[in-house]
């Protein structure tokens, strides 16, 4: 009985524990659900694969540090000041550019959930192939609810 | 143990609110009536700004020069700010509190922190919760209140979660997260069963306990009545903020008599693109603060109502290379309403003498703190905060 006890107590501490420690921060959020990869997962929000921190980080806990492609956001950033998240992750995307030079464009990359930052994480398929598919499905999100 | 006819009805009132799942605060509000009727008091709305509120671009330096020098892109224009002295201007965003500002009725409090401050969002909170930088306490400053008080539903957060600030050692102030949905209501067939009970003939303390309690619910329903004939004396913005600060005036108009009420407003964690986000959470405060400030005018409660905002840290003073800012020291906070004493109290920060990029704040928390619990809710704020803490007449 008193394990039982003990184990709901553990249970219950650890979901009271869960939001604050696996919430996602906001821009990591906000890009999830500009690219759509809030869909990848029913529990995106709980799930470090979803968006990891990678994307734009050298660190899987975020914070300072920031690999090619976050150095582009953040120049994105400064270029536009007073634009919002969305706005400034579509241009830096809209440019087609390859932040870590694996041949892959940023944007390809998110559409085949790879790190556009990370020249060792990029996509199985031919690029060629994979632009295809990607202009198939529409291209950037905003492009996609115009077609 | 002796219970006197005010503890009895107050007890009495959480019996009911136990049985009936009637809400916490219309039980109160029920026995309140029937004690002291018409002495409700005045009430202090807390704004809680979650996120780290960037100060300098919210009470803009314009005058300096070292601002503009740390913020080539996120720094408000010179000819963008609302000026209120010769050196400092409200965000543009905050235009709807110009008015309140024109009528002496809206302070600015400079340069607010505490010893050894804590970046942690988390950390930094809990010591503005518990009013204790050293994070040795677990209650909160609000839950004091209701210990000193001696009444569990004297505050309420308006919203979800109950933040720490409103817990006592022994209890929780109750959340509302929707005033419009509560009402008395007893499990499917158990209402007629409950009556009979009430109506069961009964002697001595039962009969009195009895009678106590149908005049309990009565004046429950009384209360409930009132809130829902509430009408708006002004139009809120959309949005969970807007609706909050309306379930808060709707409390208040319908006498619920509650001395403090908690609203937040989140996201302010501007890392990354700042001007935007701060500028649409700016423009919501104000327009959310105002549409409230008008509608207890309407109410013919506006003297009986101040609210004081606060954010759990500010920003560092150079902007970061993301068009944002990191975690700072120190900040501004804000107090609204016929009771405070309007204008700029303290002096602002020295953007040349900095701590680590942090500016050296230099009037504690607490001391404003010390200011709402003496001069508005008439309590001891010694007692309350542990301390003696001195601080500005933001209080009229």
């Amino acid at each position: 009985m008193s394990v039982r006890l003990g184990g709901a107590l553990l249970a219950g501490l650890v979901l009271l524990a869960a939001p604050a420690a696996l919430a996602l921060p906001k821009y990591r959020t906000e890009a999830a659900r500009f690219l759509g990869h809030d869909k990848d997962d029913p529990l995106w929000q709980l799930s470090g694969k979803v968006m990891s921190c990678v994307a734009c980080h050298t660190q899987p806990q975020g914070g300072k540090g920031w690999n090619a492609f976050g150095q582009s956001l953040q120049a994105g950033f400064r270029a536009q000041p007073t634009a919002n998240f969305r706005t400034v992750l579509r241009s830096v995307l809209a440019k087609n550019a390859d932040a870590d030079a694996d041949g892959y464009p940023d944007a390809l990359e998110f559409f085949a959930r790879t790190l556009p930052g990370d020249p060792k994480s990029k996509p199985a398929k031919p690029l060629r192939d994979l632009q295809a598919e990607f202009e198939k499905a529409g291209g950037l999100p905003e492009d996609r609810a115009k077609k | 143990m002796t219970v006197d006819r005010r503890d009895f009805l107050k007890y009495s009132a959480l019996a009911v609110a136990a049985t009936t799942g009637m809400p916490g605060f219309l039980a109160r509000a029920a026995a309140q009536a029937a004690t002291t009727p018409g002495t409700a008091g005045k009430t202090l709305v807390v704004i809680q700004l979650t996120g780290g509120n960037d100060g300098l671009n919210t009470l803009v330096p314009y005058s300096n020069g070292a601002y503009y020098a740390a913020r080539p892109n996120i720094a408000i224009p010179k000819k963008d700010v609302l000026t209120l002295t010769p050196d400092l201007g409200m965000h543009p965003s905050l235009k709807p509190l110009m008015g309140l500002w024109d009528s002496g009725h809206l302070a600015w409090v400079e340069n607010v922190g505490y010893p050894n401050p804590n970046r942690s969002h988390f950390a930094s909170m809990a010591i503005w919760h518990t009013a204790d930088p050293t994070q040795a306490q677990a209650e909160g400053w609000i839950g004091r209140v209701a210990e000193k008080i001696g009444d569990p539903f004297c505050a309420s957060n308006i919203g979800g979660t109950t933040p720490q600030a409103l817990r006592a050692s022994d209890f929780s102030l109750p959340s509302i997260d929707s005033v419009s949905s509560f009402q008395v209501r007893l499990p499917a067939g158990l209402d007629g069963a409950f009556e009979q009970l009430l109506n069961l003939p009964r002697q001595g303390e039962a009969d009195y306990l009895s009678r106590a309690t149908r005049q309990m619910v009565l004046n429950t329903q009384k209360v409930q009545a009132n809130v829902a004939k509430y009408r708006p004396g002004a139009k809120y913005p959309e949005g969970r903020f807007g609706t909050h600060l309306q379930d808060a005036a709707r409390l208040i108009a319908a006498g619920t008599g509650q001395r403090v009420l908690y609203v937040s407003l989140n996201g302010f964690d501007t890392h990354a693109g700042q001007r935007a986000d701060q500028d649409e959470l700016l423009a919501t405060l104000a327009s959310g603060l105002a549409a409230f400030q008008a509608d207890l005018e309407t109410q013919g409660l506006a003297d009986r109502v101040i609210v004081m905002g606060f954010s759990e840290f500010g920003r560092r003073v150079a902007e970061n290379g993301s068009a944002g800012t990191d975690h700072g020291q120190g900040s501004v906070m804000f107090a609204l309403g016929k009771g405070v004493k309007g204008g700029v109290h303290g002096d602002s920060p020295d953007l040349e003498n900095l701590e680590n990029g942090d500016i050296r704040y230099k009037q504690d928390f607490r001391g404003v703190y010390a200011g709402a619990l003496t001069r508005w809710l008439g309590l001891d704020a010694q007692g309350i905060l542990r301390g003696d803490f001195a601080g500005p007449e933001w209080v009229a």
